[in-house]
């Protein structure tokens, strides 16, 4: 009982964390149709960025997460541009790609940021405690802005003009095409809108947890987890999947030790793909 | 009597002017004497002088030494620091004068491979020195990545000292009779870690044993527990292990915390942002309880994530560069570290102390032959490492003869919000 507050915390972060960078990687995957590897890197990316403008030029955090959205954006429209346009429908030329640009940034940050632990500034500080539970803003934060962000994201894919289109293209290509919209246009915006969520994920998990050049790489298999559980071209999905992937990550390992609880977890995700293939909300792919 | 002042004047203007004429003369005379010796003088001595040095370079030869390093890769947080320090401590030893062998000086080559952090990079980086390279001494990989280098290095009488070691078998054992370990790592440190806690915090008689799931639990946590047995330490519940991939610690610091009973938090093999994630979700739980962490990590790393107020009872096993007591030679090190990366950077010396051990076994040995200079090793009882007066030893944990160096371990701690050296602590290693 002693640790199931905290541990609905933990269920509760863990979720909003997931959630939010794969729910730039899903928009990318439904819109532009690309499986985006290189995803994990971005959000890395986005939390360095994010350092950049608080520590080393010394803005208030806030701005600074404001223009490394923006920054992290260009990056995205640049990476549809030059990456995946230009190989769209190439699954196996996009897979290329997007390891180069895995390697590319990481080695970048590596070489430029250094393999010293950094840390992007607390946006808020200090614990909240009632009775025997305590949690740390930070943490009340990051849920919230999950949160936040999954509520607009749909609301916008739902209620606005360029949502619709987005919906439109993900559905089918040619007939949104035939419709008048800008495929090229929409597949832009996603993508700037996708990296950008990746940035904010980025820089909050950077204040929370430290930055490292490689911390992409354990994030991108957790968004894969939970793209893959909402189903594909569901983006409210993505809350149900990344909160079943939050109580499977904060629970198991209370009560199986290591390597195995992950083991067990990924498990767990491979029946529930046997029993539902096409994924919680999901609709059958061709391929 | 002004025209006769004035003709005297110019009289003695005239007589002025030839005084000065014979003068010039005579200096000329003499700066050219001067200046004509040392220009033989020079030409006499030049070619001695730098026919000495060419005959001196032409004295000295090349040895090349493989070094195992994660380039890239997660592991590369670890690595590239160590690897950075063991190339300032190989131009330390040339400046020295390298590696005398029978009145020949060798200059130490680093010839690195990047292991990528993974298995199969490693057993390939490996490959690469050994066959294609053909080097006969490699510095590194770190801990388990270890196991992948013993199949390539071991039959061909390749001497490998791991930057640290875990105990897992194929790192250091009775199957590995080429590798060495120059620097305390996993079990030493275990030990000077648990005497500092004994002194530091005397009440501590239970405590809560952490690590990371790298597959050396079953090798590790036996031999830790005896040690801390040896100090009046015991471990409560089983051992609380996180897997490699764990981003958030929060459900490992609720396992800690629920864990009753005990003293204090003793982890083992963990990286600064794993130290620094816990000790945050730790704290953020209303635990206070003293941490070691046993790892030459740098407590700034730990600061940096979990900050000052959450870091206070958190020691680690490094070395700290404005420590007063350290050996000359780590502070040399230490010294060209922080003037070239900057004050705050991480202080391993692990490899740095691999290379140094190398040389005075191969001077021992006077002998460039791996078998030579393995036979000495084995022989020999202490050795000087660069963290002062070490210990050959390890024969029954690790199941070899004279493999395993052990050192006086550094301690760090937080004191008054600043990052200093809390002394230095013997370690033990049946």
């Amino acid at each position: 009982m002693e640790q199931a507050i905290p541990t609905l915390t933990n269920i509760l972060v863990l979720s909003s964390m997931y959630i939010l960078v794969a729910l730039g990687f899903v928009l990318l995957f439904n819109v532009v149709g690309i499986i985006n590897f290189a995803h994990g890197a971005i959000y890395m990316l986005g939390g360095y960025i994010g350092f950049a403008f608080s520590v080393v030029c010394g803005l208030n955090q806030w701005l600074a997460l404001l223009l490394t959205v923006l920054v992290i954006a260009s990056f995205g429209l640049f990476l549809e541009r030059f990456c995946f346009r230009p190989f769209a429908g190439d699954f196996n030329r996009t897979v290329t790609i997007c390891i180069a640009i895995i390697v590319i940034l990481e080695t970048g940050v590596n070489i430029i940021g250094g393999t010293k632990i950094l840390t992007f500034p607390a946006f808020v500080e200090g614990i909240l405690r009632i009775g025997h539970v305590s949690v740390s803003y930070e943490r009340i934060l990051t849920f919230a802005i999950g949160a936040i962000l999954l509520g607009i994201t749909i609301w916008f894919i739902k209620r606005t003009k360029w949502g619709q289109q987005m919906q439109a293209v993900s559905q089918d290509v040619e007939a949104a095409a035939l419709q008048g919209i800008n495929v090229n246009r929409i597949s832009a915006f996603a993508s700037a809108l996708g990296c950008g969520l990746a940035a904010i994920a980025g820089c909050l998990m950077g204040a929370y947890m430290g930055l490292s050049p490689f911390m992409g790489d354990f994030i991108l298999v957790k968004v894969l987890i939970v793209a893959i559980l909402a189903g594909v071209g569901s983006i409210g999905g993505i809350f149900f999947a990344g909160l079943v992937l939050g109580v499977i990550d904060a629970v198991f390992p209370l009560f199986i030790s290591g390597a195995a609880s992950s083991a067990v977890a990924v498990a767990i995700v491979i029946v529930i793909l046997l029993i539902r293939p096409q994924g919680f909300f999901g609709h059958e792919m061709e391929m | 009597m002004v025209p006769l002042a004035a003709s005297c004047g110019e009289l003695g203007i005239m007589e002025i002017k030839e005084i000065k004429r014979e003068d010039n003369m005579k200096s000329m005379k003499s700066s050219s004497i001067i200046s004509i010796i040392i220009l033989v003088g020079w030409m006499v001595l030049v070619p001695i002088i730098t026919a000495n040095e060419a005959l001196a370079k032409s004295e000295e030869k090349t040895l090349r030494i493989g070094a195992l390093v994660a380039m890239t890769g997660f592991f590369s947080i670890r690595d590239i620091p160590d690897f950075n320090e063991t190339k300032i401590a190989a131009d330390l030893i040339n400046e020295m004068g390298g590696i005398n062998i029978n009145g020949q000086k060798y200059m130490i080559e680093l010839v690195s491979e990047d292991y990528k952090s993974t298995m199969d990079g490693t057993a390939a980086a490996a490959n690469r020195l050994v066959y294609d390279k053909k080097l006969k001494f490699i510095i590194g990989p770190t801990a388990y990545f270890a196991t992948a280098t013993g199949p390539v290095c071991d039959p061909n009488k390749v001497i490998r000292i791991p930057t640290w070691v875990a105990n897992s078998p194929g790192e250091v054992d009775a199957t590995t009779p080429y590798a060495f370990v120059g620097c305390n790592a996993t079990l030493a440190t275990a030990s000077g870690m648990a005497e500092y806690l004994k002194r530091a915090y005397p009440k501590t008689k239970n405590v809560t044993y952490v690590m990371i799931d790298d597959g050396t639990i079953p090798y590790t946590v036996p031999v830790v527990k005896r040690l801390l047995g040896a100090k009046g330490i015991s471990i409560v519940g089983k051992p609380i292990v996180y897997s490699n991939d764990t981003l958030d610690f929060s459900p490992i610091a609720a396992k800690i915390n629920a864990n009753k009973g005990t003293d204090a938090v003793f982890h083992v093999n963990c990286v600064g942002p794993q130290i620094g994630n816990i000790v945050k979700a730790l704290r953020e739980l209303g635990n206070k309880m003293p941490y070691a962490a046993c790892m030459p990590t740098t407590l700034t790393e730990v600061v940096a994530i979990a900050g000052k107020e959450a870091t206070k009872d958190v020691f680690v096993g490094a070395i700290t560069a404005s420590d007063p007591k350290m050996a000359p030679l780590a502070k040399e090190i230490c010294k060209r570290t922080t003037a070239k990366y900057g004050s705050d950077y991480t202080l391993y010396l692990t490899g740095a102390d691999g290379l140094w051990d190398l040389k005075q076994v191969m001077e021992k040995a006077q002998s460039l032959d791996p078998t030579v200079v393995k036979t000495t090793w084995e022989s020999m009882d202490t050795i000087e490492t660069i963290f002062g007066p070490g210990k050959v030893c390890g024969d029954e944990t690790f199941g070899i003869k004279h493999h395993v160096v052990a050192h006086p371990l550094p301690i760090q701690i937080l004191k008054d919000g600043k990052v200093v050296s809390g002394g230095w602590m013997p370690v033990y290693m049946p």
